[in-house]
Parts: structure tokens; C-alpha cells; sequence
């Protein structure tokens, strides 16, 4: 084939030993054939040469590498160092290779066929669904918003079955040893099922709590029988369409197993909020589900990632259920089904809105599970010797596991330009003229590369900068699960942590250490370059290098300098109509935002009523349905802050407590059209360049000490360590202004603030840049043995030790 | 052990009866005494002029002696077993310099009570009290002097232990250790030398003749002044083509069973004195008639046999034969030679004197070159060592020679300490040596590209620089300047990575050093002689033997009169009335410049007396260390006009690489560069990189030109007007392989052309040769070589897959622009084919 001449070529070229020289010439002439492909070329054939020359000076620089830059054997403790470096940058180069493998054409689908509504023939072919939706120890709350908004999706009703899987009122659990857990349970168990009840869902629970989620979902596949099944955490709210834009899949395919939407979030992850980008740098997750899961798309690779997903009954069913061996049992289910041959396709829609970790610790854990998690299959069921996968989907599986290793070589680079600042080991054995014409031209290269390919999903350096925060931390977890793949033992997600203040995490003090270390090496190199004579251009090189780290250790501790939560509930830019009953009169508004607890409405100052706010403080809301959804109900408000905006008037409204019809009237202003989310995405997608991306980088890395130092004397909150806030009622919130900076005016500071927060902060799900599925369902996992553990760290004062435990 | 100084003929001298440092001193007595003053007036040049690496103060240099009282002096001295010359030369240079030189002695020569003599000339910058001449044989020291030369040669003798001298080789080192009288800078040593008269040094034993010589003793024949082999080959009448080729063989053959770095040949009558070998070549036939012939007994076979010198005869080797053939197997005989006798170091000095041969793949620890450990006080130590790479060996940068240096230096050297390591004369590596409080290294790796190599002969230097703040002033008690600074251990090793073996035409070094290509498994090499007159064919025979030596073997020349195509590689020696202009113009020189610039030296007569002598060592010479043998006869030049001044005008050779006068002058400066830029080391790597780059922008528009011009061949180069001689090399027009070059050697007349030629293969001009030309100033020696503009590859050995990937890899790194160009081509194919073969495979885009 002419692909296998040409790269056999390419190869025979570059393993040619040939002169710096011409490397660097090649170099430059490269990285000027791709700047004018860039901005002159915009198609595909483009893309690839684009991609083609860079891979051809990374090959040649690490063909260069590998043959010419190790020390001496002769020197043992410098040739070990310098090897795990350059294991280090060959892990890279792997991973930099496989994505561009697995990326190299990510699919764009049509929308699938859809029955008219008025086509009662093909209304009748549509297959029956079953809606799952586990929970834990989610509070109602959260739950009634997302059954009632499951109970919305358009579909015709006798096919739609609702389920609340319910995992935190086994009978194991109300049976619980202490009686306070046990009544707790048992009082979980009673509010939901009246909610189920309320709402018009069915409630299951089991006896006891095997096999974590995993056990539960296959507990719902025992007790129902519908041909679809779609897995919904229960903190993602579909939005209506849900099934109208994927369920038309399965008609086409029968051999489709799986159609998977993205994961799309309402709320900033703390590194996002920290560093306050989430209204302008798209979220972490969206460069894995707007490009690599497409990618994995073209290759019938993509996998589940436990919600927002649709699944054929009857390939479960061959599969025995959902695999449950490993604690990612989502990616481990799609991984067996792809292996009996069975297909899996992604929509790139946001088809459901979710929440965030708050916090750091909690966030950590989260990936701590989803790495160990991914590592488990890894080494438990190595795809590559999985019978029945196609090359391309091992390699595809491979590479979404392999990701994980991330923080072994992020570690490295942070640490080895000391081993030459502080104790002069050579490891890296190049000339000045050397270092330019490979070393940098390739990091020029390789940047240049990435923000070709992700430029509009990922700002440059954020990647580096999320590895590193979580790189201190998941080391353990990764040495752990390769000491015993079989036993992952499981941290328990910090709770009690408040966020109504800005303090430091409590994570903070291994970043000011690495920062306080890196911070010496800088110095240090910046003496001997300037004092100590022999010293020389190699340590300004590797002090370069150094204080590029330390930048990234400056942005990391913005990122554990936790600012506190501005809104008491994550708000989305909606926008409908709706008629607001105020004052005995009814008014047409538009509504701007919305949350769980509220929303603003806007409409003309002249029909304002007089004495709003203070003569007429409570109304009701009705929102005007969208494409023929049935009228959701109404929502009693008390009005809010009231601000001019020109001609209108806008307002505040804040939620009533609402009942069965309120949560579907909620459901339908708030996930009644999923353009809102995709319309949030898009405005965060702009290309960032390479230039203001470092300078972003440079900012951060500047700025950003100042700030967490300053933390460092604003008192600690107290964590309230209660393991037995695992209850289903909902706690006591914060007081938090309601709706941040959508709203115009800037009123919000003078707003009363809400009594409760039906959504107080905790954490959630969310997915990786490149692609791992987790859960917030390893929590299930914590059987008994994790309940002492659980009671055991809340008397250490922490909620919880974040790494694993052996 | 006694020391003897002799300083007869010294007449200032005699009448005060001893030397002091502050006596005017002169080599004869007359002419105008040199005067020391402190500071010397070398100091005042100095920061005049640039420092001169090799050169010593020679503004200041009396005017040459009168001949006549020279001969006088010279007859006072008695003779000496002179010592050979070899590619270090004669002269010892900087703080410690050391000269080794493999001398064979016979039976009768090793037994009694020899001495060692030793003439030398130093620099005046050469402080007595702390300079010290130390000589050795075979490793023992036999004998220290103080270094105090400056205004004439001084003679010294060692008188040798019994017993120290054996049969066969032994190793004779003189080590200077040389310090400045006023300055401790590290430029000022390289104001530093010692020149070793040849003429007057050497072992004083019995003449090699005295109780007969035997065939096995041939490496015994003795140097003349220069240190050159005289080989007269005794001729009769003229000689037919194909005895003439036998005879060219056979002085092959002795160049190299004598390890015979220099043999110069003559064609005539028979040779007397002490020094050199008449050479006796022909069938029985032909050399009936030959006086003495009968000694040798009857010619029924291949014949070798020595004739013992008489008074009025040097030693005489026969070999012949009942036929051609039988002489060729005879000489094949001589050629083979027998195992060399000699003391362990002896056999080393011999063996070594080509190099060390080294392969892909070889690892060599130093002590296996020649080179001590040495522990040393001063501020620049230089280690020199030669290696041999294969002939055929592909300079590029596709890969570098390791070496790995372990060593020491000592706290508180100065930051500016560190070692450089020179190629050939072109500075190949500078690593600084960082710690303040010393460091002891083992296997520091300093990489050395192999594009600064060269097949065959290369010199290495190795200098470690290791100044101390403390030299600036000078103000180091004596304590500290006897402190130890640096340490050379000899386990230090150099490794070859593969090397590519592929011919490049032109490149005259790989012939001069390696004799290349004459040595490839093709035709037989065509040695052409257009004129067959004594002195053209005696040019020949030595460019012969010096080709032959440096190959390591007799080279199959056959003797032709006129080049042929076709008929194998090509090497023509002739003077340039009988080169045709088409050849001429073919190698890419001017017939019509050269025809002008040597119209003048066309008619040169012979002069009185015996041609071919070695020239007088005036002072002045040795202290210009201007090669023994290059001197152009008396010529009465017929001034054809002005003579533009050299390397001005459109004369001068264009992008040539300098000579090596210019060469060192170029070192210096680029040294001197280097200490006093005060530019970051960031930016100019950066500004060296974009220079480079801009360099091959050029180069590939040069070469888009040349393109267009189609079949337009390279320029014409233009020959310096002092050039006496001109070596080039081409492929001939249409030619493919290595057996289509041809080598031309020429020179303006019969007579120039061999007295250029005695000066070409002077060891230490030899050794510079290089490029595609090379022009040769045989009155000092000087030579320009011009390097190519584009190379032809030309494979050598069978094909395999791993030569050639190494081949195109030396190529393409000759070729960025062609790397560039390749790379994104092939860049493009393949983003096209993956664009391809991406819409075809998996799901497809909607």
C-alpha cells in the first residue's frame, strides 16, 4: 500500500545519522511548511502533511535521543537518571502517536432517522427504554430534578420506564450495626420512594450492596425488560432530546451495543474556578469528548463512560450484565462488547448537564479512582491480548489506559533539571548547537502540534498544568495498583469541606513544597551561572527549564488557593419564554438563566407593577413549552434583586420549595433544550495560540503564589467530618449569591440570599481530556471495611487520607 | 651519566670559555650577535602582533649566515646516525612538548658506548633556569640540559649506558619542558619552542656501513640532514618503460620495509657518503656492465642482495632477476620484509609512526598511541597522536568518535580552564573544566564530529588548558607554579563508531594520506609520465614511494607516457609544458593562468652543483621551522611583471582553505577569539547555527545555479602566483568510478618539480594536503589547498545495505538542502497517503 512506502521511506530517511545541521534545517523548513499549511490550508489532505512534518521531527529528535544523548554506562548514577528521562519523553512521544493514531479523522454523524410524531406506524417500531438512575447517597434534591427531567425526555410514554436505583437503602444498609446509619437508611429509603412515587418512578432497591454499581445496574436489568437501557448518574440531567438524538442508532445497527453522549458540566472543576477560565477555556473533559471520543468513533472504539449513555439489553445480556471485576466497570463493559464483536457509537451532543467536584480533594479522588481503575484493566484484561478486538480498538483501549501513566513522567520532568542544578549530573548529553537544533525545535514542534490539533479544546500548557496537580497525588495511586492490581483500595472523597471562603486546600502543602524546592533550584542556578565560575550555558539551559516549572508549580498552588463558591447553584444561559403571574397580573418574560433554585427573567421596565420586591414579593412562573412538550408545571418564586438593563427590566427569581410538578416545571425551563449547553460549549471554544497560552501560562505562574501565600493566613474551615452526613436529606447550605455574573447590573451583591440551596456543593463526575471513564459509583465499592475506614479518618481531623491505602 | 656540551665552533663562545644566558651568542661567530633585553623584545612583539603558534619571534632573527662559514662550522661536527623525520617534525612547542623518533640500529651500532647528540635552537621567550630538555631511549632518561638556545644552535651529547641501545628499533624521545622568562599567561606559551637541528642530531655510532650491512638491516639506513632517506638509483643510460616501473616498485618497496617517512630519489650515477642507499633495479641483462655486479653472484632467480658500502660508494641494494617478472617477485620479497627487531617502545615508535589503524567499531585506550600519563604544572598541555582510518573512510557528520577522557585537574584554576581537542588543525571540541575545587573525571565523553576527520593520517591534539587567576600577574610563588594542575591519564580511550567506507572525488588527502584510490581492487593505478627525463621521473618515483607508504603497501603503478581513459586511476607527474591544456582544463584549472604565472620560472637552469641538496639550516629557517627539504634552487627569475601581493586580488584561491602558515595564524585568532568574546556562549551557538543555516542557503542557491547552468563544470580555480607546484584531482569527464580519476602533479619545469616534490613529502607538509587543489610555495613550504565544491561518492566495496545507509547519511549531511528538500517530500506523501488511507478504513465521515 502506498501509506506502508511512504512511511517505510520516512523511516529509512530519518533513521539516517545525518548532521545538526541538517536536522536543523529540516527543522526549520518544516516548521515553516506547517505554518503556511496552517494558515493558508484548511482541508484535510492539509492536516495530515501538517501532522506528517511534525511527526517527522519528533521521530528524528527521538531517533537522535535515543542513540546519541544517553551518558556514559561508565557512569551509572547519571546513565540511570538519564534513562528514566528519556523513558520519560519516549512515554510522550508514545502517547503523542497513539492520539494522533486514534484522532487522525474524528467522525462527524448525521442524525439518526427519528419517527414523526404523527407517524404512529414507525412510533410503534421504537423499541422500549429503560431509564436507570443509581444513587448512593445523593439527596432528593438532585434526584428529583434528574427524574423528573428523565420523566420529560420525548419519547412516547408506554416505551419510557424511569428507574431510582437506590443504593444507599439496601437492606444491608438499613440493617446497618449502628443504629444511626440504620435509621438514616431507612428514612432514605422512605422519602424516596414517596419522590419515586411522586413523580411517577419506579423505586428499586436490593438486599445488599455487591458489586458496587456494577451490582446494582445489573439489579435493575433483572427487574426490568426494556430493549434499550439508558445509564443516568444521578446528578446528570438529560435534557429532552435525549433520546431523540441517539435511540434512532440502534435501528440502523443491530449489532450496536452502545451509543454514547458527552458529559457535559454546569459548573467549573476547582482548577477552573481557581483559576477562574470556566467562561472562557473550555471545561478539561471537552478536548476527550469533542475529539477523542469522536476519534475513537471512526475506529468503533469509543467506549462507556458510565451515564449519558444508551445500551442494547440484549448485549448485556450475552456479556452476563455489566462486568463489574474492576472498579471502572463502564469502560470494562464496552471493552468486553466490543470484544464479542459487538459495535459502539458516539453522538457529540451535550444530551445532559452534570456537576463538577468542588473541591480539590474531591476532584483528586475522582481521578484517583478512574486511574486506578483504568490501570486495573490494564494490567487484569490487557487489551492487547484480548481475543476478538480489532487492531485499532486495542490500540485504542491501550492508549486510553496507558494515558493514565501521566504523572510518572510529568514528575520527571519537574525533578530532573535539579539533578544537574543542585548535584551537576549530566543526564542529558547534547551540545548547545545540538540542544537547538533538535530539543527545541521538537518542543516548538510538538506545541505547535497539539494546538493544531486541540488548539480549540485546550489552551496550551493546561494539560501539563492538570497533570501536574494531579501527578503529586496519583503517583501513589498508580505504584498501588501495580503493587496489587486485584485489591485497589479505595480513598474516601473528602466531606464537610465548606466552600463559603477562600482558603487552602488541604492538599496545599506538597505544591508549596515542590514550588518552595523548584523556587531554590532557580535561585541556585541563577548564582552558579552568575557566581561560580566554570559554570556553564548548560545551566542556563536547564535554569530555563527549571523556571518553565516553576511557572507550572506557581499556577499549581492558584489551583489549591480554593476561592470560595460564588453561586449557590450552577446556572445555565437559557433562553425561553415564559408568563410570569405577578401582582394579580401576567406578564411575558423571558427567562435569561436559570439553576436549580432560581432564574432571571427579563422583560419591558413600562409593565414592571409597582411594588415589586417589597408590595408583591412572591408569584408563580409558567414557562411556554418547546416543540411540543407537554406544559411543565408551575414554579412559585419570590422575587429577587431588580435591575435596569436600558428599556427592560430584570429580574431575580428565587424558587419556592417546589413539589413533584414544580421539579418537572424546573426540569423543562432548565433541560427543555439542549442548544443551551452546546451554545455555553461553543462560546468557550476559541482557538488559543501558542503565544498567549505561554503568556497565560507566565501569568499564573507569577501571580498566582502571591495569591495562595496570601491564603495561607485566612483561617482553615472547619471540616465538619461526618461520614453519617450520608444520608438522603438535604443539609443545611452556605449562603451564596444566587446567579453570578450572567446576570446584568451587577445586583446581586445586594440580594437577599436563599434560605437553602437544594444543591449544595459535593462531588460529582466528570471525564477526563483523554478519556477515561469514572464514577462517583466507586463509592459503592465502600463496604464495611470502608465504613470503618470512613470513621476512622474523620477522627483524624481530615475527611479522608487521599491517597490509597494498602 | 655524564652530560657533555660541546659548543664547537662556537667562537664567541671559545674565547670566553663558557655560556651565560646574557652573552651574545651566534651560530658561526659571525654576523651580528642577537641581544636579550628583559623584558625580551619577544614581549614587545607579542602584544604587537598576534601570537604566533609554531613561529618563533622572527622579526628578530639575525640575517643568514654567510655559506661559506657555515661550511666551515658544519666540518667541525662530527657525523651522526641523523634521526628520521616523521610527521611531528622537529621542533617542540609549548610548556611540555615531547618528539619521538624510532631509530634502527644495527648489531655493531648498539654495542659500545654511543651518544646521543642533540642541536637545538629555542625560542627567546624560553627561560633557562626553568626549561629543561630531558632525552630518553627507550624510555630511560639518559640525559637533561637546560633550555638556553635562543640566539644559536646549541650541541649538546649524551653519553648512552652500555647496553641501552639494542638491534632494530629503538625509541629516542626528546621532551622539552619550557617556561616563559617573563610571562605566565597562557598565550604566552604559545611563544614557547625548541627546534631540533636534524642535521646536526643524532646517535653518534659507527656508520651503518662499518662491519657490512645485511638485507634484514634496511631500516638501518641512515637519514641525511633533513632526515630524509636519500635513494639514488643507479642508472646507466635511460631505462626502458617497463624496468623503470620495477624500479619505481622497488623503491615502493623500500620506503616501506624502512618505514621511510621521506625517501628522496634521484636517477644517476652511483651515490657515495654515509647516508641513503643506491638502488640497483634490472634483469641480468640489463645490468651486465654494472660495476661490482658481479658481488652478488649469479642472477638465476629473483634476486635480492645488499653490496656493503665502500669509500666511494653508500650501500647498494640489487634487485633483480632473469626476467621482469621475477624481479617484480622479488621485490614482492623486499616489500614483505621480516619481522622488525627492536626494544618493545622501539617497535611501538615504528609501528606508530603511520598511525594507528583504526576500524568501525574500535576502541583504543591512549597509552596504545604512544601517549604517557602525565601530571603537569604548567598552563597548556598538548598530547598529540596520530591515527589511520581507512582510506576509503567517508568523512561527514553522520557520526562521532568518542572520546573519553579521564584525567584530573586541580582546585583553583582559573574559569576559562578547559581542553580543547584539534583535528588536523581545526579546533574539534572545547569542554571547560567547572569545578572550583577540582575534579578527578573518569570517561568525560567529548564527541568528536566525523566530519572533521579525514581518511587516513589525522592528528589529534588534545590541550588542556588550565590557567590560574595567579598567572595574570605572574606573582605565584615558586610553590604554586610547581603545583600540579592537571593530570592526563593515558587510559583515556577514543572509540570509532561505523564508519562509511565510500571514495570521495576529488579529495587529495584521502590519496596523500591513505593512497586512495590507487589502492582499490579495479584496474591497476597508471602512474603517467608524459617526459621521461631524470628529474620528472624522479618527482615520480617519490611521489610513488610517499603514496606507497602512507597505503601501507607497494602500489601496482603501471608507467605510462601518455593517459588513456579507461585504464584505472590516473596519477600524472609531469611538468606542466607536457599536461595537455584539455587535461588541465578537465581538473578544473586555467591553462592560460597557469601558463602566465609560469612563464617566468619555465626556463629555470640548473645550478651549479649538485641539485636536490638539502638547503643550508640557516637560523632564520629553523626558527621559521620551514621543512629541511623546501627550498627552490637559485633560480634567476625572469620577472614577468608585477607580482600581485599574495592572497590578494581575484588570484587568490577562492573559498580555499588556508594553508597552513594561515591556518595556524587562523587557530590563533580563533583562540584568541575565544578568550577575549565577551558575547554569551547562548548566542553564539545561536549565531554559529544561523550562520551555518544562511551558509546552506546559499550553497543550495548556489547549487540551483549550478543546475541551471547545466553542464557549466566548476569554476576554474585560480593558482596562487607563488605556487611552485600544483596537485589536483578530478574524475575525468563521464566518469563513474574511482577508476576514472586522475591526479595530476606539476610544476613549471623538470627541475621545480622535483625540488617541489622533495618538499611535498616532507612529513609535515604531506600531511596538510588536502581538498581538490593544492598549491605548494616549495621555497617555505607553504601550501593552499582549495576544497571542493561538490563531491562525487564513489562506492568502494561491495554493496550492503549498512555501508550504504551510512554512505547517504555522510552525503545527505553534505547536502542539507537535499535533507530538507527529502524530508518534505516524503512528509507530504505520506500526510497524502494517510489522508488516503484514513477515508478508506474505519467508519466514514458523514
Amino acid at each position: 500500500m502506498a501509506w506502508i512506502a511512504s512511511a517505510a521511506a520516512v523511516l529509512v530517511l530519518l533513521s539516517q545519522p545525518v548532521s545538526t545541521q541538517d536536522q536543523l534545517i529540516m527543522s526549520l523548513c518544516a516548521m515553516a511548511a506547517m505554518v503556511v499549511l496552517w494558515v493558508f490550508f484548511d482541508n484535510q489532505p492539509a492536516r495530515f502533511v501538517f501532522l506528517a512534518l511534525g511527526s517527522l521531527v519528533v521521530l528524528r529528535y527521538m531517533f537522535w535521543r535515543v542513540t546519541n544523548t544517553l551518558p556514559s554506562v561508565g557512569d551509572p548514577v547519571s546513565f540511570g537518571f538519564g534513562l528514566l528521562l528519556l523513558l520519560g519523553e519516549l512515554y510522550c512521544v508514545f502517547i503523542l502517536f497513539v492520539s494522533l493514531t486514534i484522532n487522525a479523522d474524528p467522525l462527524r454523524r448525521a442524525p439518526p432517522p427519528m419517527a414523526a410524531a404523527d407517524d404512529a406506524e414507525a412510533l410503534d417500531a421504537l423499541p422500549t427504554v429503560d431509564i436507570f438512575v443509581p444513587s448512593y447517597n445523593e439527596d432528593a434534591g438532585i434526584l428529583s430534578v434528574t427524574l423528573a427531567a428523565a420523566r420529560l425526555i420525548d419519547y412516547p410514554a408506554d416505551k419510557l420506564t424511569v428507574w431510582l436505583l437506590d443504593d444507599g437503602g439496601t437492606d444491608q444498609k438499613c440493617a446497618d450495626p449502628d443504629p444511626v446509619k440504620a435509621q438514616a437508611a431507612m428514612r432514605r429509603r422512605m422519602e424516596l420512594q414517596a419522590l419515586a412515587a411522586s413523580l411517577g418512578v419506579e423505586y428499586r432497591t436490593r438486599a445488599r450492596n455487591q458489586h458496587a454499581k456494577a451490582g446494582n445496574l445489573n439489579n435493575g436489568l433483572k427487574h426490568s425488560q426494556g430493549e434499550i437501557v439508558v445509564v443516568l448518574d444521578a446528578d446528570h440531567v438529560p435534557f429532552r432530546s435525549f433520546l431523540r438524538d441517539t435511540i434512532g442508532y440502534f435501528a440502523q445497527d443491530p449489532r450496536l451495543f452502545l451509543v454514547q453522549t458527552p458529559h457535559a458540566f454546569l459548573n467549573p472543576d476547582p482548577i477552573e474556578r481557581n483559576l477562574r477560565t470556566f467562561d472562557r477555556m473550555p471545561s478539561e473533559n471537552e478536548m476527550f469528548y469533542a475529539v477523542t471520543q469522536r476519534g475513537l468513533d471512526k475506529w468503533n472504539g469509543s467506549f462507556f463512560c458510565g451515564s449519558a449513555a444508551l445500551l442494547r439489553r440484549r448485549a448485556l445480556d450475552e456479556a452476563g450484565g455489566f462486568s463489574g471485576v474492576t472498579i471502572t466497570e463502564d469502560c470494562e463493559t464496552a471493552f468486553e462488547l466490543h470484544a464479542r464483536g459487538w459495535n459502539s457509537i458516539y453522538v457529540d451532543k451535550p444530551l445532559i448537564a452534570g456537576l463538577q467536584p468542588e473541591t480539590l480533594e474531591a476532584f483528586i479522588g475522582q481521578r484517583s479512582r478512574w486511574c486506578q481503575g483504568m490501570f486495573q484493566i490494564l494490567m487484569l484484561k490487557n487489551p492487547l491480548f484480548k481475543r476478538g478486538l480489532h487492531t485499532i480498538q486495542k490500540v485504542a483501549y491501550l492508549s486510553s489506559m496507558t494515558f493514565w501513566f501521566f504523572p510518572v513522567p510529568r514528575l520527571i520532568f519537574m525533578f530532573s533539571p535539579l539533578l544537574h542544578i543542585f548535584f551537576d549530573l549530566k543526564i542529558f548529553v547534547a551540545s548547545v548547537d545540538e540542544s537547538i537544533a533538535y530539543t527545541a525545535t521538537y518542543v516548538v514542534i510538538n506545541l505547535m502540534m497539539q494546538n493544531y490539533v486541540y488548539g480549540k479544546f485546550r489552551w496550551p500548557f493546561v494539560s501539563e498544568l492538570y497533570e501536574y496537580v494531579q501527578g503529586l497525588f496519583l503517583f501513589r495511586a498508580i505504584a498501588s495498583v501495580i503493587v496489587s492490581p486485584r485489591r485497589p483500595t479505595f480513598n474516601v472523597t473528602a466531606k464537610g469541606t465548606t466552600l463559603e471562603q477562600d482558603h487552602l486546600s488541604a492538599l496545599a502543602w506538597p505544591f508549596f513544597a515542590v514550588y518552595g524546592l523548584l523556587l531554590l533550584g532557580c535561585a541556585t542556578a541563577l548564582y552558579r551561572y552568575l557566581f561560580e565560575p566554570g559554570v556553564t550555558n548548560l545551566m542556563l539551559v536547564v535554569g530555563l527549564w527549571n523556571f518553565f516549572n516553576l511557572l507550572m508549580a506557581g499556577a499549581a498552588l492558584g489551583v489549591v488557593a480554593e476561592r470560595r463558591v460564588t453561586e449557590a447553584s450552577p446556572s445555565l444561559a437559557i433562553n425561553r419564554q415564559g408568563r410570569m403571574m405577578l401582582a394579580g397580573r401576567a406578564l411575558d418574560v423571558a427567562v435569561d438563566r436559570a439553576s436549580a433554585v432560581g432564574c432571571t427573567v427579563r422583560f419591558g421596565a413600562d409593565v414592571l407593577p409597582f411594588g415589586t420586591g417589597s408590595t408583591y414579593r412572591t408569584g408563580q412562573l409558567t414557562v411556554q413549552p418547546l416543540d411540543g412538550a407537554p406544559a411543565g408545571g408551575v414554579l412559585p418564586f419570590e422575587v429577587g434583586t431588580i435591575a435596569h438593563a436600558g428599556d427592560d427590566v430584570v429580574v431575580t427569581l428565587r424558587f419556592q420549595p417546589l413539589d413533584a410538578q414544580g421539579y418537572a416545571g424546573l426540569a423543562s425551563l432548565m433541560y427543555g433544550d439542549a442548544g443551551a449547553l452546546l451554545r455555553f460549549q461553543q462560546s468557550r471554544r476559541r482557538h488559543k495560540n501558542i503565544v498567549s497560552g505561554t503568556l497565560q501560562l507566565i501569568w499564573w505562574g507569577l501571580v498566582e503564589p502571591f495569591r495562595a501565600v496570601s491564603y495561607l493566613f485566612k483561617p482553615r474551615p472547619q471540616a465538619a467530618a461526618a461520614p453519617t452526613t450520608d444520608t438522603a436529606l438535604p443539609r443545611a447550605t452556605p449562603r451564596a449569591p444566587l446567579l453570578p455574573g450572567g446576570s446584568p447590573g451587577g445586583a446581586e451583591a445586594a440580594r437577599p440570599r436563599p434560605a437553602e440551596n437544594p444543591l449544595p456543593a459535593r462531588p460529582s463526575f466528570a471525564r477526563s481530556n483523554d478519556g477515561e471513564p469514572g464514577t462517583d459509583w466507586v463509592r459503592l465499592m465502600l463496604e464495611f471495611e470502608n465504613d470503618r475506614l470512613l470513621g476512622g479518618a474523620a477522627g483524624g481531623g481530615r475527611g479522608a487520607d487521599l491517597h490509597a491505602r494498602s | 651519566m655524564r652530560v657533555t656540551t660541546i659548543t664547537r665552533g662556537l667562537l664567541a663562545l671559545a674565547l670566553v670559555g663558557g655560556a651565560t644566558e646574557a652573552r651574545p651568542q651566534s651560530f658561526i661567530g659571525a654576523g651580528p650577535a642577537e641581544r636579550f633585553s628583559v623584558p625580551p623584545a619577544g614581549d614587545a612583539l607579542r602584544r604587537g602582533g598576534e601570537p604566533v603558534r609554531g613561529r618563533g619571534p622572527a622579526a628578530a632573527v639575525a640575517p643568514t649566515p654567510a655559506p661559506a662559514v657555515r661550511e666551515g662550522a658544519l666540518a667541525t661536527i662530527g657525523p651522526a646516525r641523523r634521526l628520521p623525520a616523521t610527521t611531528g617534525g622537529f621542533r617542540l612547542e609549548g610548556e611540555e612538548d615531547v618528539l619521538r623518533f624510532p631509530v634502527y640500529v644495527t648489531e655493531a651500532q648498539s654495542r659500545g658506548r654511543p651518544r646521543l647528540r642533540v642541536s637545538y635552537l629555542s625560542a627567546i621567550s624560553v627561560a633557562p633556569e626553568t626549561s629543561e630538555l630531558v632525552a630518553s631511549v627507550n624510555g630511560v632518561v639518559v640525559g637533561r640540559t637546560r633550555i638556553q638556545a635562543p640566539g644559536a644552535v646549541k650541541v649538546v651529547e649524551f653519553e648512552l649506558p652500555e647496553g641501552s641501545l639494542k638491534l632494530g628499533y629503538n625509541a629516542i624521545d626528546l621532551a622539552a619542558s619550557q617556561r616563559h622568562r617573563v610571562d605566565c599567561s597562557l598565550n604566552a606559551t604559545y611563544e614557547l619552542w625548541t627546534q631540533i637541528d636534524p642535521s646536526r642530531s643524532g646517535l653518534v655510532v659507527a656508520p651503518v656501513a662499518a662491519a657490512g650491512i645485511e638485507l634484514k638491516d634496511l631500516a638501518a639506513l641512515e637519514p641525511d640532514d633533513g632526515g630524509a632517506l636519500p635513494v639514488r638509483v643507479v642508472i646507466n643510460d635511460k631505462p626502458s618503460l617497463p624496468r623503470l616501473e620495477r624500479m619505481f616498485h622497488a623503491i615502493e618497496a623500500i620506503g616501506l620495509v624502512g618505514r621511510i617517512a621521506r625517501p628522496v630519489v634521484e636517477f644517476g650515477s652511483v651515490m657515495t657518503g654515509r647516508s641513503g642507499i643506491n638502488l640497483i633495479v634490472g634483469t641480468a641483462a640489463e645490468l651486465r656492465g654494472t660495476p661490482d655486479i658481479e658481488a652478488v653472484g649469479p642472477i638465476t632467480g629473483p634476486k635480492l642482495a645488499m653490496l656493503p658500502p665502500r669509500e666511494d660508494r653508500a650501500p647498494a641494494l640489487v634487485v633483480s632477476g632473469t626476467s621482469y617478472d621475477e624481479i617484480e617477485s622479488a621485490i614482492a620479497t623486499l616489500a614483505r620484509g621480516t619481522e622488525p627487531y627492536g626494544t618493545p617502545r622501539g617497535l611501538k615508535a615504528a609501528a606508530l609512526l603511520r598511525g594507528a589503524p583504526l576500524e568501525s567499531g574500535d576502541r583504543i585506550a591512549l597509552h596504545a598511541l604512544g601517549v604517557a600519563t602525565r601530571e603537569f604544572s604548567g598552563r597548556l598541555l598538548t598530547t598529540r597522536f596520530d591515527v589511520q582510518l581507512p582510506p576509503d573512510f567517508l568523512p561527514a557528520d553522520y557520526g562521532k568518535m568518542l572520546l573519553n577522557l579521564s584525567g584530573a585537574y586541580a582546585s583553583g584554576l582559573a574559569s576559562e580552564a578547559r581542553i580543547l581537542v584539534d583535528l588536523n588543525g581545526r579546533n574539534a571540541a572545547s569542554v571547560p573544566l567547572p569545578q572550583t575545587r577540582g575534579e578527578v573525571f573518569e570517561n568525560t565523553t567529548i564527541p568528536l564530529p566525523l566530519g572533521l576527520w579525514r581518511p587516513g593520517l589525522n592528528r589529534v591534539e588534545i590541550s588542556a588548558q588550565v590557567p590560574t587567576p595567579g598567572d595574570a600577574t605572574c606573582a605565584a610563588s615558586t610553590s604554586e607554579s610547581k603545583r600540579e594542575r592537571f593530570l592526563f591519564l593515558d587510559r583515556t580511550t577514543l572509540s570509532v563508531p561505523n564508519l562509511a567506507r565510500a571514495a570521495r572525488i576529488p579529495d587529495l588527502a584521502a590519496t596523500t594520506s591513505g593512497g586512495a584510490p590507487f589502492l582499490e581492487d579495479g584496474k591497476r593505478p597508471r602512474l603517467v609520465l608524459p617526459v621521461l627525463d631524470r628529474d620528472t621521473v624522479a618527482a615520480g618515483a617519490m611521489i610513488a614511494a610517499r603514496l606507497a607508504s602512507a597505503a601501507g603497501r607497494v602500489i601496482d603503478f603501471e608507467l605510462a607516457t601518455e593517459a588513456q581513459s579507461g585504464t584505472g586511476p590516473t596519477l600524472m607527474v609531469a611538468p606542466v609544458r607536457a599536461v595537455a591544456p584539455a587535461t588541465l582544463t578537465g581538473l578544473g584549472l586555467d591553462p592560460e593562468q597557469i601558463r602566465r604565472i609560469w612563464e617566468a620560472r619555465a626556463e629555470t637552469a640548473r645550478p651549479a652543483g649538485q641539485s636536490g641538496s638539502v638547503p643550508a639550516p640557516t637560523l632564520d629557517r629553523l626558527r621559521r621551522n620551514v621543512p629541511a627539504r623546501c627550498s627552490l634552487p637559485d633560480l634567476s627569475f625572469r620577472v614577468a611583471g608585477p607580482v600581485p601581493p599574495r592572497g590578494a586580488g581575484p588570484d587568490a584561491p577562492a573559498g580555499g582553505r588556508t594553508g597552513r602558515a594561515s591556518a595556524s595564524d587562523g587557530d590563533l585568532v580563533t583562540k584568541w577569539d575565544e578568550t577575549l568574546r565577551a558575547r554569551h556562549p547562548l548566542v553564539e551557538a545561536a549565531d554559529g547555527l544561523v550562520e551555518r543555516a544562511s551558509a546552506t542557503v546559499r550553497g543550495l542557491l548556489g547549487e540551483t545555479r549550478t543546475w541551471i547552468d547545466a553542464d557549466a563544470s566548476e569554476r576554474a580555480s585560480a593558482v596562487p602566483p607563488r605556487a611552485s607546484l600544483i596537485l589536483a584531482q578530478a574524475l575525468s569527464s563521464g566518469g563513474i568510478g574511482v577508476d576514472d580519476t586522475t591526479t595530476l602533479i606539476t610544476a613549471p619545469n623538470p627541475l621545480l618539480l622535483k625540488a617541489s616534490v622533495a618538499c611535498l613529502i616532507d612529513p609535515g607538509v604531506w600531511s596538510r594536503i588536502g581538498g581538490r587543489f593544492a598549491f605548494l610555495d616549495a621555497a617555505d613550504g607553504r601550501l593552499d589547498t582549495v576544497e571542493p565544491d561538490t563531491v562525487r561518492i564513489v562506492e568502494t566495496r561491495s554493496p550492503s545495505l549498512w555501508n550504504l545507509r551510512l554512505v547517504v547519511a555522510g552525503w545527505l549531511s553534505m547536502n542539507p538542502a537535499v535533507y530538507a528538500a527529502l524530508a518534505l517530500a516524503l512528509a507530504l506523501c505520506l500526510g497524502l497517503t494517510t489522508a488516503l488511507m484514513v477515508r478508506n478504513v474505519g467508519r466514514r465521515n458523514a
